[in-house]
């Protein structure tokens, strides 16, 4: 096993994925020490050995707290770089593999390239906790005939900041609205989405924060629902206070229980809900377009 | 481990059961120790862990239960196969009781976690072992961790008032909860604190708070020799210093150079001292202390930023360590502490017997000495073992025990018999095999059965 590493485990507590997992796979001292046994060829790279790799947010935290100065994040990318190429005939493992694009086979009869269509750029952590949700969004947008086409693929951000160039699918696909279930994680991630995005932003409206907010407000209101996000200050940057105290987040929680008066929260932000139910699983909650989808599908 | 019992660990478990090569890898090792498992599992209550331990005591397949895997000493790695029981997924904070000081916890709850919530409240949790940020409220009580406070407030025994623990054969047993006397039959719970996850898995934890002090006074003490030291023991308990921490021979040159301190150079040992309390409290105590010695050279911090300053040359030891230390081990002996002047001078005398270098730091006001050994690569094992033995004989003679705050687990348990006697670990293999009769929880650990 690695020789620099010396595995205190200091990284894992600040790492926004690890934190909503609780699983070693999706740590940072995990990603790197296995990082090191795949590139060196000691575990061979199979799919659920690869999967972990993609949730990394590249926040950098890790980097920051490591008392030996190790970079995790750069063993990450290049383990990216090793099994993940997006080049199709450069590609290990094309993304499939790992079921971030089944939606996108899936529903491809229901998708259609005409204008005002709908862009869904899940974001890989979404696609890996919440797929279910994710298909009723896609149920929603056929049934309300609204086309659309899942991005089948990560925002690149990362390359990007390595100086790498972003595939853009503008030249693909023009005339859409976006619509971003993904959600801010950092302010590199938040950099790279707006970045992935500005390729469209002269041709249609961009929705920032993105969490499908122009269909769910509206929808929320006619329901009657208190979107629990509303209710917390500075929605966005909750993962991030989170991955520093995860104290602080359950008082703000806390408080909204408290408040809300009800026995069921709703959000609108998939990394809100995740840090929500991994403080509180006993209480229920859901995703608005869970409530939507119910309401519109079964009247 | 059989394939019938994974298949029943799956039908439990669903998803959160897992045989995946990458999953395996990831829940093999702490921070010193591998060895692969052949599951993992992750429950989220004391069910889903009796379910697990019965099915286990009925199938004779080994659980090893695992918080942050930072322990030291392998108590959580899975050295005879089996189930990793992951207790990452249990780790809320149930209740805040600010009637009756309590705050109960799931075992996964990490300790920093803990630490920062209750101190929302005016609040606090004085044990602090060094990755109390990272670990878990479930390996500090498994391990009764201490930390560098523990010389005022004690270990994590003297915070812990209920326990929910689930027996290797699957039963749940509570302790009391909130009681702060209890003298109801025997003390069963304390069996557990400790116990390195070999008697019991802890599903959920009662702690007490105090008040948060509000004021604290630091200093940098230099001394030229030893013999100031032995003076410092006994003034140091008398006054409840909150924190009392020894910086060895070796390292105070590098530190000296690094942070410019402004002691004399003949300055051989530093201690880090610090009182906390109320008003001017601390500083007074701290004053008080520093006039009775002669002859020694001291730096106060006059603001937080100082004080800050002076917490990061502590914390800069291991790094230094690290950097100038290709292949060793670290111990963690503990002796009374008014014996660590003499424990340091053993310690400075090895080399002379061996060639290796050591750097010793850690809590010198209770005795608890961090021991870092540090050879090149051709020292051979067989001289590491006879050093190690006449390091642990040399603490036993002192009235010492080979572990202060880290536990036995697997590094240690070929040395257990220098400090217990055979009764003692034929009572204890006893007791083990009263609890859990088929060996099945943690086997390997602190003793071979």
């Amino acid at each position: 096993m690695s020789e620099r590493c010396v595995r205190c485990g200091k990284c894992n507590p600040v790492c926004p994925t690890y934190r909503v997992c609780g699983n070693e796979l999706f740590s940072p001292r995990g990603r790197y020490l296995l990082g090191e046994e795949l590139l060196s060829d000691r575990i061979s790279a199979t799919p659920d050995v690869v999967k972990p790799f993609l949730s990394c947010t590249d926040c950098y935290l890790c980097n920051l707290v490591c008392p030996v100065g190790l970079d995790i994040v750069e063993v990450v990318h290049k383990v990216r770089e090793k099994f993940f190429v997006r080049n199709e005939s450069r590609s290990r493992f094309s993304l499939s593999d790992f079921g971030i694009d089944y939606k996108g086979e899936v529903y491809k009869g229901k998708m259609s390239r005409g204008n005002g269509s709908v862009l869904l750029f899940p974001g890989c952590l979404v696609v890996d906790n919440f797929g279910d949700t994710l298909e009723r969004l896609t149920e929603l947008l056929a049934h309300l005939d609204i086309p659309f086409a899942i991005v089948d693929a990560c925002c690149n951000y990362h390359d990007w900041f390595r100086g790498g160039k972003i595939r853009s699918p503008v030249k693909e696909r023009t005339g859409f609205y976006v619509v971003c279930s993904s959600a801010y994680i950092s302010l590199r991630k938040v950099a790279g989405i707006k970045y992935f995005l500005s390729f469209f932003e002269n041709i249609f409206p961009v929705r920032l924060p993105a969490n499908a907010v122009f269909l769910q407000e509206e929808a929320s209101r006619s329901l009657g629902l208190v979107v629990v996000d509303r209710q917390i200050p500075s929605p966005g940057d909750l993962l991030s206070v989170f991955q520093q105290d995860s104290g602080m987040v359950r008082l703000i929680f806390e408080r909204v229980i408290r408040d809300a008066g009800r026995d069921t929260l709703v959000f609108e932000s998939f990394h809100n809900l995740a840090v929500f139910r991994s403080l509180f699983p006993d209480v229920r909650s859901y995703h608005i377009i869970d409530f939507i989808h119910r309401e519109v599908m079964e009247g | 481990m059989s394939h019938s019992a994974k298949l029943s660990l799956r039908e439990i478990f669903g998803d959160r059961f897992s045989d995946e090569t990458g999953l395996l890898f990831v829940y093999s090792y702490d921070a010193k120790f591998e060895r692969t498992p052949d599951a993992v599992v992750f429950p989220v209550n004391s069910d889903d862990v009796s379910r697990l331990l019965s099915l286990a005591t009925e199938e004779g397949f080994p659980v090893v239960p695992r918080g942050a895997g930072t322990g030291q000493t392998g108590g959580s790695v899975p050295v005879e196969g089996g189930v990793v029981l992951s207790l990452e997924r249990m780790n809320h904070i149930l209740e805040l009781d600010c009637e009756n000081l309590t705050l109960t916890v799931e075992p996964g709850a990490i300790t920093g976690d803990i630490k920062s919530y209750v101190a929302r409240f005016g609040l606090y949790y004085p044990p602090d072992p060094a990755s109390y940020a990272f670990s878990t409220i479930g390996g500090n009580i498994a391990e009764n961790a201490g930390g560098i406070h523990a010389v005022k407030y004690g270990v994590t025994a003297d915070y812990l008032l209920g326990l929910e623990v689930v027996l290797p054969t699957g039963e749940v047993i509570s302790f009391a909860d909130k009681l702060y006397k209890n003298v109801t039959g025997y003390d069963l719970r304390d069996i557990f604190v400790g116990s390195e996850g070999t008697l019991g898995v802890i599903t959920r934890a009662v702690l007490k708070l105090i008040p948060a002090p509000e004021a604290y006074a630091t200093a940098l003490v230099g001394f030229p020799d030893l013999s100031s030291i032995r003076r410092l023991a006994s003034t140091i308990r008398s006054i409840s210093a909150s924190a009392c921490e020894l910086i060895g021979k070796n390292i105070v040159p590098v530190l000296m150079r690094e942070f410019q301190l402004p002691l004399p150079p003949e300055t051989r040992y530093l201690i880090l001292i610090e009182f906390d309390g109320f008003g001017d409290e601390p500083r007074r105590l701290l004053d008080l202390m520093l006039s009775s010695f002669s002859g020694v050279s001291f730096f106060v911090a006059r603001d937080e930023a100082e004080r800050e300053r002076l917490w990061d040359i502590r914390r800069n030891i291991s790094p230094i360590i690290r950097a100038n230390c290709a292949c060793g081990v670290s111990e963690d002996i503990v002796v009374p502490p008014a014996s660590v002047p003499e424990m340091l001078q053993f310690l400075e005398n090895l080399p002379d017997e061996f060639p290796v270098k050591i750097f010793s730091f850690g809590h010198a006001g209770d005795g608890n000495l961090h021991v870092n050994i540090c050879y090149d690569e051709l020292f051979p094992e067989r001289e590491l073992e006879q050093l190690l033995e006449a390091l642990f004989r040399k603490t036993v003679s002192l009235g010492g025990a080979l572990s202060g705050e880290h536990g036995v687990g697997i590094a240690k348990k070929r040395f257990l018999n220098i400090y217990l006697s055979e009764e003692s670990i034929r009572l204890q293999r006893k007791l083990k095999r009263i609890l859990d009769p088929r060996g099945i929880l943690n086997p390997g650990k602190i003793f071979d059965e």
